[in-house]
């Protein structure tokens, strides 16, 4: 943390990015010209007041999402004018999300989950189940492989929801309000599991939070305000 | 992404397509029954269709595909006074001058029907249908002969006391016994059979059942009076089996029986011609002719074998049309079902179609799998369609004596038609899908 990050590849540059939405007769205006770099391996909180604009942000971040106006380019590419079937590759493999309420799939089974994102790359089943199993290992669920997610606890949800963030080795993870449905316990495990991931796999990840102790848990913590950011959090530490 | 890693996908994709039969089972099967019953008209239309038109080229094939027959039409008295003068009837003239007009003919038949009474064989006493024929009527109504002899020309010159009978006739009147040298009794005179006609194959079959219960009639009752026993076989003499026939030389049964002659000298007169397709350009000859001979009065009636086709189709045509509709019904039912079912279906898991799309599904994807799981659907009915059509198409075979045969066509087309209304009623649903907003459907929970 201490050193510099000169040479550290920018994996998210946004610049001027505004978005609005056509409510009716009038434009609303949501976001105001974010300006945003995000380096690989950082651990960003972004807070801020419900309405700020933090989910449409992270919209955008993880190419659900267009800007109205700006560029943004992800891991130095710029995906502002990338067709519909490019950006879902793009998400598919360069992103991976986790959810609030999980997103699981209740008909398939946990490693048929983790599948999933596989399969949309075309990656063969032998292939994806062996990385299914070793991601499944990796968050400690590796006695749940055939369960249905129905019968897993929140946090264990959780768990397999990063695992299938995982799959196609992204570089980088986004993550709205991850442990707002989950009991401290389980929102501790994953937050020591998500410490864990970013030291081991050199992951950027990007969280949504309310809560301050994550905030001040994370390297920088970004406050969004009325759809601009206030605080970019490059003031603490050695960035330049 | 190369399309062998695809192939890969496939049977997952597949698998899974059968989502709903397992999410909700009840739903999705009671949705399907429009399916099933179009389905199951398709198949019991086609199954009955193949069955009958088996049957009638059997029956054509054993009347002779090459054949033309021309019949006597039964002549009202109040008609008789207005044509005696023009025309005599179908008569031997009239076989002379076919033989001498009409050229690429093969041969000419003829023959004469009475019903008489049978006395000394071991049945008890009843009436039979005796023939007088020509020679070469044995060719032109394909007959084989199962034991002995057939009518040689020299039994016909020298109107020998000699008869063919057929087989079911020789099994009840000779139970375990060889026919062949038996003497028959008719009227005054007798007769030594000679030969045993062969069973018919398909025909004998089809004749089975009436013709058991009119025999069993006529076991119990001497006297069937003549004239119902001529409405029953009336139209129908060449479809008609020899199975309990007597077939004397014509001339022996004009010598020996002298029976009171009626209108008509010969009761059918049978035209061989060298191939089928020749049969109805020698029809057309046959009724110029004949109706010129008979000064242009229709007491007789021609029919050709291709002919007999058409007929049998128009009246199976009437009965696609119905069930062409019925089906048509059933599969639009169905289709809105489906179409249905899927938009159900979809609303109930936007969520998952975001999480997809989060994840990396394409639009196309996500339409892909809501067809294939459209199909899967249609496939389902569709196999229980095909189930349906064959009970039902058998039912109807049972019950109706209808004849039925198992059309591999007919599975095939089913299949064909649940695959285009998985299609056509799941792609609007499914495109609906893949237009979804990924972000709307992630919040929306
Ligand atoms: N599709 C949309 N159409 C119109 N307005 C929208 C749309 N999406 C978001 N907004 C508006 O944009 C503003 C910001 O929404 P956003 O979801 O980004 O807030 P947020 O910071 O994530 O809030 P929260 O902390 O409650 O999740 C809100 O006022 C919302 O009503
Ligand atoms: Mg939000």
């Amino acid at each position: 943390m201490s050193h510099t990050n000169t040479e550290r590849e920018c994996v998210i540059s946004m610049r001027d990015i505004t978005r609005s939405f056509q409510a009716g007769e009038v434009s609303v205006q949501v976001l105001k010209g974010v300006n945003l770099d995000v380096f690989a391996g950082e651990y960003v909180a972004i807070m801020g007041r419900s309405g700020a604009g933090k989910s449409t942000l992270m919209n955008i971040l993880g190419c659900l999402d267009r800007p109205t106006s700006g560029t943004y380019l992800l891991e130095g590419h710029d995906i502002s004018k990338l067709k519909d079937d490019r950006l879902s590759t793009v998400r598919g493999k360069a992103i991976g999300f986790v959810f609030q309420s999980f997103h699981l799939l209740k008909d398939l089974n946990v490693r048929e989950n983790v599948e999933l994102p596989m399969e949309y790359q075309g990656v063969n089943p032998v292939e994806r189940k062996e990385r299914a199993e070793e991601l499944l290992i990796r968050v400690g669920l590796e006695h749940r492989l055939m369960h249905r997610p129905k019968k897993l606890s929140g946090g264990e949800r959780q768990r397999v929801a990063i695992a299938r963030a995982l799959a196609n080795r992204p570089r980088i993870l986004l993550a709205d309000e991850p442990t707002g449905n989950l009991d401290s316990s389980a929102r501790q495990s994953i937050l020591d599991l998500f410490d864990e991931l970013i030291e081991e796999e050199n992951l950027t990840l990007v969280m949504v939070t309310h809560d301050e102790l994550i905030g001040e848990l994370a390297q920088r913590k970004i406050i969004v305000s009325d759809g601009r950011i206030l605080d970019n959090g490059r003031k603490k530490g050695g960035t330049p | 992404m190369s399309s062998s890693l695809f192939s890969g996908q496939t049977l997952t994709l597949l698998r899974r397509s059968f989502v709903q039969f397992y999410s909700n089972p009840l739903r999705t099967l009671l949705t399907l029954l429009g399916v099933v019953f179009g389905v199951g008209a398709v198949v019991a239309m086609m199954s009955i269709g193949e069955g009958a038109q088996r049957q009638i080229l059997e029956r054509i094939e054993a009347m002779g595909a090459t054949s033309v027959h021309i019949e006597s039409r039964p002549v009202t008295d109040a008609e008789l006074t207005s044509i005696i003068n023009d025309t005599v009837g179908l008569s031997r003239d009239d076989v002379r001058a076919i033989e001498h007009t009409l050229p690429n003919i093969k041969s000419v038949g003829y023959r004469v029907k009475h019903t008489l009474g049978v006395t000394d064989i071991s049945m008890p006493a009843h009436e039979v249908q005796v023939y007088g024929v020509s020679e070469s009527i044995f060719k032109a109504h394909a007959l084989k002969l199962k034991e002995g002899d057939t009518l040689h020309h020299l039994h016909h010159r020298q109107g020998q006391r000699v008869a063919v009978i057929g087989s079911r006739l020789a099994q009840n009147a000779f139970p375990g016994q060889n026919p062949l040298g038996k003497v028959i009794r008719l009227d005054y005179s007798y007769f030594t059979i000679i030969g045993v006609l062969e069973d018919r194959g398909m025909n004998a079959v089809k004749d089975e059942a009436t013709d058991e219960t009119k025999n069993k009639k006529n076991k119990k009752s001497k006297s069937l009076s003549g004239n119902e026993e001529e409405e029953q076989d009336s139209g129908s003499s060449i479809t008609k089996d020899y199975q309990d026939a007597i077939l004397l030389p014509f001339s022996t049964l004009e010598a020996e029986l002298a029976p009171a002659r009626t209108y008509h000298e010969l009761d059918m007169i049978s035209v061989e011609v060298n191939t089928t397709a020749e049969t109805l350009e020698a029809k057309n000859q046959l009724m110029l002719l004949l109706s010129k001979l008979h000064g242009e009065h229709q007491d007789f009636e021609i029919i050709a074998p291709e002919e007999l086709l058409r007929q049998r189709q128009e009246t199976q045509s009437v009965f696609n049309a119905v069930l062409i509709a019925i089906a048509a019904i059933s599969l639009l039912v169905g289709g809105i079902g489906v179409m249905n079912i899927m938009l159900a279906n979809i609303m109930e898991r936007v969520s998952e179609i975001g999480l997809r799309r989060a994840i990396g599904a394409k639009k196309s994807d996500i339409r892909n799998q809501f067809l294939l799981e459209s199909i899967s659907i249609c496939f389902v009915g569709g196999v229980l369609g095909v189930l349906l059509g064959l009970l039902a198409s058998f039912l109807v075979s049972y019950f109706g004596d209808l004849p039925m045969a198992f059309a591999w066509e007919s599975t095939a087309l089913a299949f064909g038609i649940s695959l285009l209304v998985g299609v056509t009623f799941g792609l609007m649903p499914a495109v609906r899908a893949a237009n979804i907003d990924p972000i709307d459907a992630l919040r929306g929970e």
